[in-house]
């Protein structure tokens, strides 16, 4: 299928997800995603769980979601060869996406200062913790680190005790949904420019920027926002069910007596506890009135009942429960897909639905794959991807040639 | 076809869309987050509201005197016009041009159809069907400008058994399996998120969907209806978590600050009141340099692998506790940052507005509002090097721009614009206040 992105070709030397994630999109909207590894892989490939049990580098779950849809090549940056095999490869890119420690590809020579003269419409796109300047540029970063500075964490969790992160990788996959949103409007542009620029996407601002209104409490009145763990207001949050925990969400205020129907609790009505709704009043109260009907129920037959009352519940849904719901069976939200080593598993695919159908979903590649197609594609004939194989262009170089330094993600 | 080209740009509006056309419809906090990302980005947004039925961020016209004991209104104080002076609004709605009409009459009707003549984008996140029970379905708006991308955000999409529900943020996050892997270590029951998590993940998503639309209009030239679920966005940024599964037969674990490649990982107390640092080890160099920055030689000869460092995290926490509490969580995080350890403060807004390095990037512009006057605001996820973008311009009091729309976008004279008034289909103060004022009056 031609797709959206069909003839963009992305050069994806990120690491780790966020720039990954945004490499992800592209390539199910059909842009060439050609990820160049270091010889023994992203090292997301060593984080499991794996399909068996045991580690392998094609099995871990981040690196088969992560890397859908892409090609694998790896070059060995610390070789001349390799690395001008991929002064070649950039000169067929539409995008180079790069996640390390600013500075580090400039040490190799392939700084955006250093490529604008040569490849002026490439867009080069940085997705780090906290972008290529400002007194943290250089410091080091996983998940909880930015989550933590970003205020997000600080705001999770019970008020005494530690703030809490989020399960998981948020920072990262919003910093990588907003690379992509950037690199479009990017390319968007050079459609009529016809230039590049350099993208500076920080994980950092990111976080930073889904406070949802913290930010503005302390700009516009002082206030410091506390963390208030599943909150205190009445018949809002999360509760346990028979088989689970159900987010009750008994607003709006009009539709208050369908919480006692629903629950079967006909004194709920009264106008007492209308009045208490979303409140933190008498909150022990209502609580003791819905808990019997609550843990006698399933969470999805809560879900489902609750709604057909026009009440804006959820259930805390594990990936099991995912799978057995009917609104993503009926929309074909899971794509199935075979991997030769991973074997067949049902994926997320893509959250809309075009009415011209943009989205495929591939499975992730072997660490190296496509190294030979695509150095070919290059115009390397066969003595010339042996020679350079030799010289340990793509890895096996015969000094040690080390990992890639920075390792930021 | 758009006409966006031939649109007046503002004072300071740049960035790489400039000249795309966005018709928002949408209100509280995922589609105006979308609709943010894409002014931030240069597209010119229109935002329509309604003065019969505000946008429940702007707060109630006339509100309750003790509706929050967090207020969001500038200096604590909501003034004569408090649906112009609530934070939340105001964050989400920068850099929008306001109109404030009634669209449901056959004037404000009209007047809406000719803006979506023009737009390259128009988005809506009433719930599943409302919009097109209004009479602004896909094929209405298509009707008038073929190539149009036209997005419907409802929670769960539409079509299929659950079209018609209903969901709030609080609950996206729940059914898109996030709160599930969020919990303190040996808890019984997950935690929710610090924020309404599903808003914003929709949000970004929706926008994302809108670019990649606009990329497809260029090459076929075919506009495209987006039927976005904010539940399905939701997943996505948990996608590991749906293969692991597969893999394990396993729910999620709750593991606190822990992580499952990382020791040690998590939080600790430093001096002052409610003061902590969080940081992670992901390496068996980060681990030296973290006890060389505690000076504690003996647990790295104690603990040299990852799978030591796991088995003893108890340990190590109360070492590295011993450390942290008595020192700034600030001074700490530059120390250890020194020696190479991903430490972080575990900043609250306070802290987070005054971040040296947000604030050496420019992360916090000043806006001019016109009710508030300046305030800082916060700045987006990305710098472009060419076409940078930028923040210009506050939130839109109430039908701020309904006139410099009609005159400057429309091209309405004066004579229309006050026929417009005449009819009540352009009023610029909530109906709740003009009703409150006929009765002091009679």
């Amino acid at each position: 299928m031609e797709g959206p992105l069909t003839g963009t070709r992305v050069v994806d030397l990120s690491q780790y997800i966020a720039g990954p994630y945004c490499g992800r999109v592209l390539a199910g909207f059909g842009a060439d995603v050609i990820k160049v590894e270091p010889p023994d892989g992203d090292p997301v490939r060593r984080w499991g769980p794996f399909t068996d049990a045991t580690p392998n580098p094609e099995t871990g779950a981040l690196h088969l979601y992560l890397n859908q849809g892409k090609r694998s090549v790896t070059l060995d940056l610390h070789t001349e060869d390799g690395c001008a095999v991929l002064r070649e490869l950039l000169a067929t890119a539409d995008v180079l996406i790069e996640s390390d420690r600013p500075g580090a590809l400039a040490d190799l020579g392939f700084g955006y200062d250093q490529l604008k003269e040569e490849f002026p419409a490439l867009l080069y796109v940085s997705v780090t913790p906290f972008g290529q300047t400002g007194p943290y540029a250089q410091y080091h970063a996983w998940e909880i680190t930015t989550y933590a500075l970003s205020g997000l964490m600080y705001i999770t969790g019970e008020p005494d005790r530690e703030p809490l992160k989020n399960g998981g990788y948020l920072g990262q996959y919003g910093a990588g949904q907003n690379a992509y949103i950037a690199t479009l409007a990017g390319l968007w542009e050079r459609a009529a420019s016809g230039l590049g620029q350099h993208v500076d996407v920080s994980v950092f601002e990111h976080a930073t920027s889904l406070l949802e209104m913290t930010d503005m409490a302390y700009i516009y009145a002082g206030q410091v926002y506390p963390r208030t763990g599943n909150g205190s207001r009445a018949a809002w949050g999360i509760y346990p069910c028979a088989d689970g925990f159900v987010g009750v969400v008994s607003g709006p205020l009009r539709r208050w007596a369908n919480v006692a129907t629903l629950m079967e609790e006909p004194i709920l009505s009264d106008s007492r506890y209308q009045q208490a709704n979303s409140q933190s009043e008498l909150r022990d109260e209502i609580d003791a009135l819905m808990l019997p009907w609550l843990i006698t129920h399933d969470k999805e037959e809560i879900y489902q009942r609750a709604q057909a009352l026009g009440l804006p519940f959820g259930y805390v849904a594990t990936p099991a429960d995912l799978f057995k719901n009917e609104q993503l069976e009926y929309r074909e939200f899971f794509h199935t897909v075979d991997h030769p080593v991973a074997g067949t598993l049902r994926y997320p695919s893509v959250a809309a639905h075009f009415s011209d159908g943009l989205w495929e979903s591939h499975r992730a590649p072997l660490l190296g794959e496509h190294t030979d197609e695509v150095v070919e594609s290059l115009g390397h004939d066969a003595a010339s991807r042996a020679r350079l194989s030799a010289a340990g262009a793509f890895g096996g170089a015969p000094s040690d040639a080390g990992v890639r330094k920075g390792g930021t993600r | 076809m758009t006409t966006g080209q031939a649109l007046p740009l503002r004072p300071g509006q740049q960035g790489p869309l400039t000249g795309l056309v966005v018709l928002d419809c949408s209100m509280v906090w995922a589609g105006p987050y979308c609709t943010k990302l894409l002014g931030d980005l240069g597209a010119t947004i229109i935002k329509i509201e309604a003065n019969r039925q505000l946008d429940s961020i702007r707060g109630s016209a006339i509100p309750p005197p003790s509706s929050s004991p967090l207020s969001l209104y500038a200096g604590n104080d909501p003034g004569i016009d408090p649906w112009n002076r609530n934070g939340y609004f105001n964050k989400y709605n920068r850099n929008k041009l306001g109109v404030c009409m009634n669209i449901l009459m056959p004037e404000g009707r009209a007047v809406f159809m000719e803006l979506a003549a023009i737009a390259d984008v128009v988005v809506e996140n009433f719930g599943g069907g409302v919009f097109e029970r209004m009479g602004y379905g896909y094929d209405v708006i298509r009707g008038v400008n073929e190539d149009v991308i036209f997005v419907s955000m409802p929670p769960s999409g539409n079509g299929g058994p659950e079209a018609k529900y209903v969901g709030y943020g609080v609950a996206i996050e729940q059914l898109g399996g996030i709160v599930a892997r969020t919990g303190y270590l040996g808890d019984d029951t997950p935690m929710k998120t610090g924020i309404n998590y599903g808003d914003p993940i929709a949000g970004m998503h929706t926008a994302s969907y809108i670019m990649t639309a606009l990329m497809h209009r260029r090459k076929s030239g075919r506009g495209q209806y987006i039927d976005l679920s904010q539940r399905e966005a939701t997943i996505n940024w948990t996608g590991e978590s749906v293969l692991a599964y597969q893999m394990t037969g396993q729910d999620p674990e709750w593991i606190g600050n822990r992580d499952a490649y990382m020791a040690p990982s998590g939080t600790y107390r430093c001096a002052g009141d409610d003061a902590w640092i969080a940081l992670a080890v992901g390496s068996d160099a980060e681990w030296r340099g973290l006890c060389t920055a505690l000076a504690r030689a003996d647990l790295l000869t104690q603990y040299p692998t990852h799978d030591l460092r796991a088995e003893h995290h108890d340990a190590i926490d109360a070492a590295i506790s011993a450390w942290t509490a008595p020192r700034d969580a600030d001074e700490a995080m530059t120390t250890l940052q020194q020696h190479g350890v991903a430490a972080g403060v575990c900043a609250d807004n306070r802290r987070v507005v005054n971040d040296p390095h947000l604030n050496a990037r420019g992360f916090w512009p000043e806006v001019q509002h016109s009710s508030v006057g300046p305030h800082i605001i916060a700045g987006e996820a990305w710098n472009y090097s060419r076409t940078p973008a930028a923040i210009y311009a506050a939130a839109p009091a109430l039908g701020e721009h309904t006139e410099y729309v009609l005159r400057e976008v429309l091209g309405k004279s004066d004579e229309e614009i006050a026929g417009l008034h005449a009819a009540g289909v352009i009023e610029n103060t909530p109906e709740v206040i003009l009703e409150q004022r006929a009765r002091a009056q009679a």
